[in-house]
């Protein structure tokens, strides 16, 4: 019997855990350790932000289905890791404490087989003054903050129909963010909004950025082949932004936000300040602070993490330059390389570096993307080491593994512009690998041409709102769910 | 670092024609995308596992 211990339940923990549940053993045991008790579409939230669904549309309980699944689900959040057991036995295990209202400050050891973090990020809002909703800026990267960010817009609309301009700001609240596509996205929303309720020319949209340019979208931009040329994610992005008459501010690191204003510092060393009357701007990530220690009680969380908080798995970490940069640094298996029985998938493990090329200010200040791991690539990582750990517990051969690195996998990205099934427009892409590799694909941008593809219209809508039904029928386990690829 | 000039690029750039934006909400023509779109993506995702 072996026990595998799953922290985090978003896209990739969930997933890893669905498979780990199907292929093992009735008599292996699944533990899922969560503090949400709810499971989140979180690409949807975008819809939630301008109004246009419904928070329980994008979420479900965990537990009725781990229940139905026969998974093990403590609703809790891990604190420290002991991957060499302790003193008195060899076996790790996790220290957890309980966010479940029945059990709340309880603590809890657990003792696993095989660990895999998939916590996702902390929500880094400290990383700039006066960001987020406890600040003066809102969000939508949580449910509850996309309501709350719904309710906000809905009062600049009553705003704008009353005759008095607004100016809406949206985009990322710091330098080094990730996520972009998901701030261009809800920007495309609310201009879709604001025009479906007669009030676009009153309203000033501005999208705030630490791209270098549009439709970089921290991953170095794309190349794709249209109507018998080879064009970009740049030029196609800022045709949209002119199409809809949405002003950009790129290259750019939110310093600070105050009561309607925000102040910024570019690239080029020049600052600015924006004044506005709602602000959605995304927060950096960072990892989830989790810390580890060995047998004997010493501290190893600076061996097991990288500085900003993702546990190190099987990439090159060594300091490398960007032209240096190669697919082979990306992680494949997403094991630890200190413990085989310990693995990292989703936003939880830490990239090796950027995709997109680092750039500093004058003042050293970072302005450059960190590099995205959500949606697709996420759920490829969670089945992969399942597919991994099953294997090892099925052979008692812990040397195999199942490989999927971002250097040659590809991933679809729906960028939704607009709400409505008639009405509704989307931009749409592939790519591929979603990490470039330059060596394989030298002239387009090191990816393969025929499969990175970008395109815009209703149908991209349709598409995403696919998805939308589609991953969450998968997430809640109902029959047939594991026909539905990631 | 100089920053490239993106009010510039933006007010350069190609504007779809009536006829593209005709085809962009057209409902026979955006079906077809889909599908292409969907097996394109499913053909990606059925890749990403073989390795």
């Amino acid at each position: 019997m072996a026990r595998v211990v799953v922290l985090g339940a978003g896209i990739s923990g969930h997933t890893a855990a669905l498979y780990l549940r199907k292929d093992l053993k009735r008599h292996d045991e699944v533990v899922v350790v969560s503090p949400n008790s709810e499971w989140n579409w979180i690409p949807s939230n975008i819809w939630v932000g301008v109004g246009k669904m419904d928070s329980k549309e994008v979420t479900f309980p965990l537990r009725p289905v781990y229940k139905r699944k026969g998974i093990d689900f403590r609703q809790a959040r891990a604190t420290v890791i002991h991957p060499e057991g302790d003193l008195k036995d060899g076996m790790g295990y996790v220290e957890i404490i309980y966010t479940d209202p029945d059990r709340y400050g309880e603590v809890e050891e657990i003792r696993y087989d095989y660990l895999i973090n998939a916590t996702g990020p902390k929500l880094n809002f400290e990383a700039t003054p006066g960001l987020g909703p406890d600040g003066y800026s809102l969000s939508v990267c949580t449910v509850d903050h996309a309501a709350k960010t719904a309710l906000e817009l809905e009062r600049v609309i009553d705003k704008l129909k009353q005759g008095i301009p607004q100016t809406l700001v949206i985009g990322v609240g710091h330098g080094t963010c990730t996520c972009e596509g998901a701030a261009f996205e809800y920007a495309f929303n609310v201009e879709h909004e604001l025009r479906a309720n007669k009030v676009r020319d009153l309203a000033e949209v501005i999208y705030i950025t630490n791209e270098y340019e549009l439709g970089d979208f921290g991953v170095g931009g794309m190349q794709f082949a249209s109507k018998g040329f080879v064009t970009n994610s740049k030029i196609w992005t800022e045709s949209l932004f002119r199409e809809r008459n949405v002003k950009a501010i790129v290259g750019a690191h939110v310093e600070r936000v105050e009561q309607g204003v925000l102040h910024y510092e570019q690239l080029d060393g020049t600052k600015g300040s924006i004044e506005f009357d709602f602000a959605m701007l995304l927060p950096p990530f960072k990892g989830v602070g989790l810390t580890a220690l060995d047998r004997n009680g010493d501290d190893i969380t600076d061996k097991l993490f990288a500085p900003n908080g993702f546990l190190k798995v099987d990439a090159d970490y060594s300091q490398k330059s960007f032209d240096q940069w190669r697919a082979e640094d990306w992680p494949s298996t997403y094991q630890s390389p200190f413990y085989d029985n310990l693995f990292g998938v989703g936003i939880a493990f830490a990239p090796p570096h950027p995709i997109s090329m680092p750039r500093f200010s004058p003042n050293g200040t970072p302005i450059s993307p960190a590099p995205p791991r959500t949606g697709m690539p996420s759920g490829v990582m969670g089945r992969t080491v399942a597919e991994t750990i099953v294997s090892r517990i099925e052979t008692g051969d812990h040397t195999l593994a199942h490989r999927a690195s971002m250097a040659s996998m590809g991933a679809a990205c729906v960028a939704s512009a607009g709400t409505g099934l008639a009405k509704g427009t989307a931009a749409a892409m592939t790519m591929s690998p979603v990490v470039p590799d330059f060596v394989k694909y030298p002239e387009t941008g090191g990816r393969n041409i025929k499969e990175t593809t970008g395109e815009i219209g209703l149908g991209a809508h349709w598409t995403k709102l696919l998805l939308h039904y589609l991953f969450i029928y998968k997430a809640k386990a109902l029959p047939g769910w594991h026909f539905i690829p990631e | 670092m100089e920053l490239p000039d993106v009010d510039k690029a933006i007010s350069e750039a190609p504007l779809p024609t009536k006829m593209t934006l005709k085809a962009r909400t057209n409902v026979v023509f955006q079906v077809v995308r889909f599908g292409i779109f969907a097996l394109r993506m499913l053909k990606m995702v059925l890749k990403g596992h073989e390795e």
